[in-house]
């Protein structure tokens, strides 16, 4: 997913003069609001390891620092008479150690902070965001350009790349830009939400527990293994969490097993907003009452999914369904208070049902030639969902990808196929855990 | 550190492996070079109240809750035991006027709290203006409605007042509520 270059592109560098006290959400922020509930919100987490202590003083001015040139991450949501909206933050007293499970509740509206908090322990940053405000590729390029500035404050000399953002620029225009308004198109043709309910994993939630498992893996490693069943990595791994959640089932499965997998849409539509612009296709197999079906099948009835999924076409349909809905002049006129519920509905018997987990790829982390002697790793972490026992997210830096498996149950029967399936195959896994 | 049932490395410190409980086995990994990302050692599991900030929850929203169970509740008895006149005319106003100062009030006090209330003097006015409205429809004339109007009158002039005084807060907190 950081797959778009944040550094001034000269053509389109329009800096914002004043920014809006508030501004309204993009279409995909819409449901986040929406779905949260009382103690539970979307937060996702990305953390830097650092090969020394963080110094929480330095932090604190990092974030000070870059705050002006990030203006749409430093909010939180309060509610209008008939829609969320963003209202800006300036309480950047958002530093603090890391003493809790990770991506905890994180308090809308009523409060004095942007919906974002970072956290240090040791060696490691932890950047914790509300995805209302961004998508994952988005946030990397803000928990980059703090790190970044961290090191710099460090004394570090810091090459500007087109890796971070650099600070001494306005923000621009395109950073605020809606890519799904402005892209979509009116076609009515084929547009649709019908999907299968898809099988769901049940596993004994612990209120206030969250438990995280990383598996790093040399990226060389999977690279072979999947070339071995001519996969590429991404379908590889795929097969190999969706073989995880059929093998762990307590019977026979009759509903489709399904992963949805996220993608950027930035490269497609060459957008630079620093809002959320992703989509998601939910690929999977059922397995009709089979309990005999190995791996490789798996992939078999896969094959070509993810592509057909992913397509430009596909994804652009999705696109307009979500902003022809968002832009519904009935749902304009319903108070907030009566279409909360009703999109909370929506969400969880018309959205969330639909995938039995998700798997979340952020691609290959970037950055300037000097950080790499200071970052020793970086990790992502998806936050609870009511429904969705178990997450998925990975990401690759320094040839070594780790993926990270978090999950309200202390059960690990998944992660434990996931990672001996890969073991199995040849591939070299270190496993930690915060647990 | 390794777990032969797993087949995979684990963290120097990992007693037991996290995927399968079995003993960690103290044998030397496989991928070199690797240190260990620790977490804090986590307490007890806290309850939701320690995330949810305090020092920020203005009374406002609560208050306006109440008055509208309120005037339900008022108008529910008084239809019952046949006072309804008194209670729309001139008690529910008389609540309203009095919600309005508070808020008023509430406002020149404390500077996070100057436009906080800019919505509730706009729904005061409403209901004041429902009640107006009634007192028109029964008696083809605003003779009942006097208090109603007095209230609405005192909601929008604090509303004013205030708009005078902080007008970017104002103009902000209802661009944002109403999406202007």
């Amino acid at each position: 997913m950081a797959d778009w270059k944040i550094n001034p592109i000269k053509e389109d560098c329009e800096e914002v003069s004043e920014v809006p006290q508030w501004f309204p959400l993009d279409v995909a922020a819409t449901i986040y609001p929406n779905a949260a509930r009382h103690g539970w919100s979307t937060v996702y987490r990305f953390a830097f390891i650092m090969k020394e202590e963080v110094d929480p003083v330095i932090l604190k001015q990092a974030l000070k620092d870059i705050a002006p040139r990030f203006p749409s991450f430093l909010v939180n949501i309060k509610s209008g008479l008939f829609w969320y909206y963003f209202e800006r933050k300036d309480d950047l007293d958002i530093v603090e150690p890391e003493d809790y499970y990770p991506c905890r509740y994180i308090q809308m509206g009523e409060s004095t902070k942007p919906a974002m908090r970072i956290l240090y322990y040791k060696n490691r940053i932890s950047i914790e965001t509300f995805h209302a405000i961004a998508d994952g590729g988005a946030a990397l390029v803000f928990n980059k350009t703090l790190v970044a500035r961290y090191l710099e404050l460090k004394g570090v000399k810091i090459t500007r790349t087109e890796d971070i953002a650099d600070i001494d620029y306005k923000p621009r225009k395109y950073e605020f830009e809606d890519s799904f308004r402005k892209n979509y198109t009116k076609e009515t043709k084929g547009l649709t939400r019908k999907e299968e309910t898809a099988y769901c994993y049940k596993a004994p939630a612990i209120k206030n527990y969250y438990k995280v498992i990383h598996g790093l893996i040399p990226v060389e490693d999977l690279k072979a293994a999947a070339k071995a069943h001519s996969m590429t990595i991404t379908e590889f791994l795929m097969v190999a969490y969706l073989y995880a959640f059929y093998k762990t089932a307590p019977g026979k499965v009759n509903k489709p097993i399904k992963i949805s997998i996220p993608a950027s849409l930035r490269a497609r539509y060459k957008s630079k907003t620093l809002r959320n612009f992703s989509l998601f296709a939910n690929v999977g197999f059922n397995p009709k009452g089979r309990t005999d079906i190995t791996f490789e099948e798996i992939f078999e009835m896969v094959k070509g999914k993810m592509e057909e999924g992913l397509s430009d076409d596909s994804l652009h349909k999705m696109l307009c369904v979500n902003a022809r809905d968002a832009s519904n002049p009935i749902l304009g006129i319903v108070p907030s208070f009566l279409k909360k519920p009703v999109m909370q509905f929506i969400f969880d018997h018309a959205g969330e049902n639909k995938f039995t987990s998700g798997m979340t790829n952020l691609g290959i982390v970037k950055l300037p030639p000097e950080m790499y002697e200071h970052v020793e790793r970086v990790e992502c972490l998806l936050g609870s969902s009511p429904t969705k026992k178990i997450l998925c997210a990975m990401i690759t830096y320094n040839s070594i990808i780790n993926i990270s498996f978090t999950s309200d149950s202390e059960k690990t029967d998944v992660q434990r196929v996931f990672f001996r399936v890969l073991s199995e195959r040849g591939v070299r896994v270190r496993v930690e855990s915060n647990d | 550190m390794r777990c032969n049932e797993c087949n995979v490395d684990l963290a120097e410190n990992a007693k037991v492996c996290p995927l399968c409980g079995s003993k960690a086995s103290d044998e030397e990994a496989v991928i070199k070079n690797m240190i260990t990302a620790e977490y804090p050692e986590y307490g007890e599991l806290r309850p939701l109240e320690y995330y949810i900030q305090k020092n920020d929850v203005y009374f406002g929203k609560w208050m306006m809750v109440g008055i509208v169970a309120l005037s339900a509740i008022l108008l529910v008895i008084s239809a019952i035991f046949s006072f309804l006149d008194t209670v729309l005319y001139i008690v529910l106003p008389v609540v309203y006027a009095l919600a309005a100062i508070v808020y008023f009030v509430s406002s020149l006090k404390e500077k996070k709290n100057h436009a906080r209330g800019a919505m509730y003097f706009i729904m005061l006015a409403i209901l004041d203006g429902i009640i107006v409205l009634a007192g028109y429809l029964t008696t083809k004339g605003i003779g009942q409605g006097y208090y109603a109007l007095g209230s609405a009158v005192v909601a929008l002039l604090a509303l004013m007042i205030l708009g005078g005084k902080y007008p970017q807060e104002i103009d902000n907190e209802l661009a944002g509520r109403f999406h202007r």
